[in-house]
């Protein structure tokens, strides 16, 4: 294949491994036979779910319990992993090498020749063009003629150039890079890609429960975030009379008003200190946005166990003897209440269950079933006496002895909101890459190189044009070229040739 | 002109390998669900013990140290914590100790518990959640095995070496002993 006349520069030189290794590249073939393979693997990838969006212990035998020999098969040759694998991030390389050497490989060639264009042609050259015609005229009225097509040229966007009596009428050069351009953004996406996916820190899609009152750590960032309080809106009456909804109780919007914070160091008490950077009420399609990190509502948990009240009575006298409101998150050791008593947390199990040996166990962070043994010292049990405390449980059984009793009194319930967190440093380059795609795409398909050459020879102007596509339109843009300048072309003297 | 065209080549695949090479093997060596590796200093923290005095990990340096991530929650911490007790008494004369790191429990929960298992190594409680991002840690138990200089050894499995720096699950007798001995001063 020539460009321009000029060999591409890989067919032209001798065979050094260096060239070998080049020439790989360089080839078309190569290039399609990469992206094809790329194509079916990626296909592959997908046909069972990928192994970071399962959180396994044990992924292999996940695979093999649920897809049997072929989960096996697949789980050996790596497909449950395989968009960060070593060897896709190969495979996209290669297509990566492969377009940038193809391009460089051709793009400089067309440039030079396009840069070194001679504007007078041999008179062959011009018969053989697709679109040519010739006229006879003379020596006095030449210049006059050529005058009058280099202004109808001009007119229509030719860049025109004259060399005695030939003239190169050049228009829309710049698609002839379309598709160089159009590589570049190919080339920016992939890079982005395998950034995005290699380099620690470009690429975070996480998931946290942040309670409301809680400043959390967000998870791959130097950011904190507090929850201040999470709503849910349901639509009102009126409106859901306009939208014409059955549903009584359609969400209108969930919201957490959210803080985000930055770690500026270290306080001295090893906590972290942090200074407030954004405040932002997070809904559903309008996440926190700060820098690169993308906090989104995500989920909720409403009315979750944050206090538990408790009131002691004197079960001898019925006398109330005060309460007392227990976090249940992080209790305090004990707690004085009026009239001498003390209550003194001897152990709590914030989900009380039961071991095979009948012993209470604790099985959860979350007090979902909290249970307490307090020991509550008092003016009539100075000693103390201990005192189950568990939710819908009646202890009075094993207690009969004590003289007070902690009774259960109120509950206080926060929300808490499911974020998502999500950041793609690599995205921007890929969006950007993107653009530049669009962007080449359009230089060479809407806009068309046309190249009209003439030249004066012994009484006949002879008149060649080429372009890379769209014949009709230029023959069409000729003839109103001559028709302009005052020249008469029959039509059948400037036939598209059957090239 | 034929040379110089050559070495552009050259200088061309050069850097294209290199780059492209350079961004699989972050892949090949690091692992992406590790945050850290054998060999890498253990990321330091400072946290407070259940006797409310701040222990920062680094000050531990000097001695091989036992980092295990648990809660009362987890039934296979809770049954490997009497192994980990056993073998602090054994080898803790011989400069080893432990740090036991319980993830986001209550103070009285976790400090009852030490009690009643008879616990007695430093055990600091991390209510924020702190070290598991830059630890790593997934599924609990998990256990780091540092040496006196700070850094982790990487975890033997079946008598091989691995490339993993966690061992995740419930510690044995034969698998503490072979991961001490590596660790004692």
């Amino acid at each position: 294949m020539r460009y321009e006349g000029a060999v591409r520069r890989s067919q032209s030189i001798n065979k050094s491994i260096v060239n070998q290794i080049w020439n790989f590249f360089s080839s078309v073939r190569v290039g399609i036979y990469i992206i094809l393979i790329i194509l079916i693997v990626s296909i592959m990838g997908t046909i069972l779910p990928q192994e970071h969006f399962l959180a396994l212990t044990n992924p292999k035998a996940f695979y093999i319990e649920k897809y049997g020999v072929f989960g096996e098969i697949f789980y050996t040759l790596g497909f449950t992993r395989m968009y960060t694998s070593w060897w896709y991030k190969a495979l996209l390389g290669m297509l990566l090498i492969s377009i940038i050497i193809a391009s460089l490989d051709r793009v400089i060639p067309l440039y030079r020749a396009l840069k070194n264009q001679t504007v007078r042609k041999n008179k062959a050259f011009l018969m053989q063009q697709r679109i040519h015609t010739q006229w006879s005229t003379t020596a006095d009225e030449i210049p006059y003629q050529l005058q009058k097509l280099q202004n109808a040229m001009k007119k229509r966007g030719y860049n025109v150039r004259q060399d005695a009596q030939a003239l190169l009428a050049e228009k829309a050069r710049f698609s002839r890079w379309g598709p160089y351009v159009n590589h570049l953004g190919l080339i920016m996406i992939i890079t982005g890609a395998l950034l995005m996916t290699s380099i620690p820190g470009w690429y975070l899609d996480k998931f946290m429960w942040v309670q409301e009152g809680e400043i959390k750590h967000v998870t791959g960032t130097p950011y904190y975030v507090k929850n201040e309080r999470f709503t849910i809106d349901l639509y009102s009456e009126a409106e859901l009379q306009k939208i014409k909804s059955e549903n009584q109780s359609a969400v209108k919007r969930y919201q957490t008003d959210a803080i985000l914070y930055e770690k500026v160091g270290e306080m001295p008490n090893g906590q972290p200190d942090l200074k407030q950077v954004m405040n932002h009420p997070m809904t559903v399609n309008d996440p926190l946005r700060y820098k690169k990190v993308r906090l989104y509502q995500a989920d909720y948990k409403l009315s979750e166990w944050k206090n538990m009240c408790f009131s002691i009575i004197n079960k001898k006298t019925g006398e109330k003897h005060g309460d007392f409101s227990v976090d249940l998150y992080n209790p305090e050791p004990s707690y004085e209440l009026p009239n001498g008593l003390t209550v003194v947390i001897q152990d709590y199990f914030p989900y009380l269950s039961f071991n095979e040996d009948q012993e209470p166990i604790n099985i959860s962070s979350k007090p979902e079933n909290p249970a307490f043994i307090f020991l509550i010292k008092g003016p009539e049990a100075p000693e103390g006496e201990l005192s189950w405390a568990i939710i819908g449980t009646p202890l009075d059984e094993i207690h009969s002895e004590n003289v007070y009793k902690a009774n259960f009194k109120d509950l206080e319930t926060v929300n808490t909101s499911g974020i998502k967190i999500s950041m793609n440093k690599g995205m921007s380059i890929i969006w950007t890459g993107a653009a530049i795609f669009m962007i080449g795409i359009a230089m060479g398909l809407y806009w068309q190189h046309r190249r009209i050459w003439l030249c004066y020879e012994d009484g006949n102007v002879i008149m060649g044009a080429h372009t890379n596509k769209g014949w009709v339109g230029l023959r069409k843009e000729i003839m109103s070229i001559m028709k302009e300048s005052g020249l008469h072309i029959p039509d059948d003297q400037l036939q598209l040739g059957g090239k | 002109m034929r040379s110089s065209r050559t070495t552009i080549r050259v200088i061309i695949l050069l850097i294209l390998f290199t780059a492209v090479g350079y961004t699989i093997s972050r892949t090949l060596f690091y692992n992406d669900y590790n945050a850290i590796n054998p060999g890498d200093l253990a990321p330091d923290f400072t946290l407070t013990t259940l006797d409310g005095l701040k222990l920062k990990l680094s000050d531990t340096k000097g001695k091989g140290v036992i980092l295990n991530f648990w809660g009362t929650y987890c039934p296979p911490c809770v049954t490997e914590m009497p192994l980990i007790e056993e073998k602090y008494q054994k080898y803790k004369d011989q400069g080893l100790t432990v740090v036991a790191v319980n993830i986001a429990e209550n103070k009285i929960t976790v400090d009852r518990f030490a009690h009643r298992y008879g616990l007695t190594f430093p055990i600091v409680l991390d209510s924020k959640r702190e070290t598991i991002d830059p630890y790593g840690i997934g599924p609990m138990p998990a256990t780091l095995f540092i040496r006196p200089d700070g850094t982790i050894i990487p975890i033997e499995m079946q008598g091989k070496q691995t490339d993993r720096p966690i061992f995740e699950g419930q510690l044995t007798d034969k698998v503490l002993e072979d991961h001490i001995r590596k660790i004692l001063p």
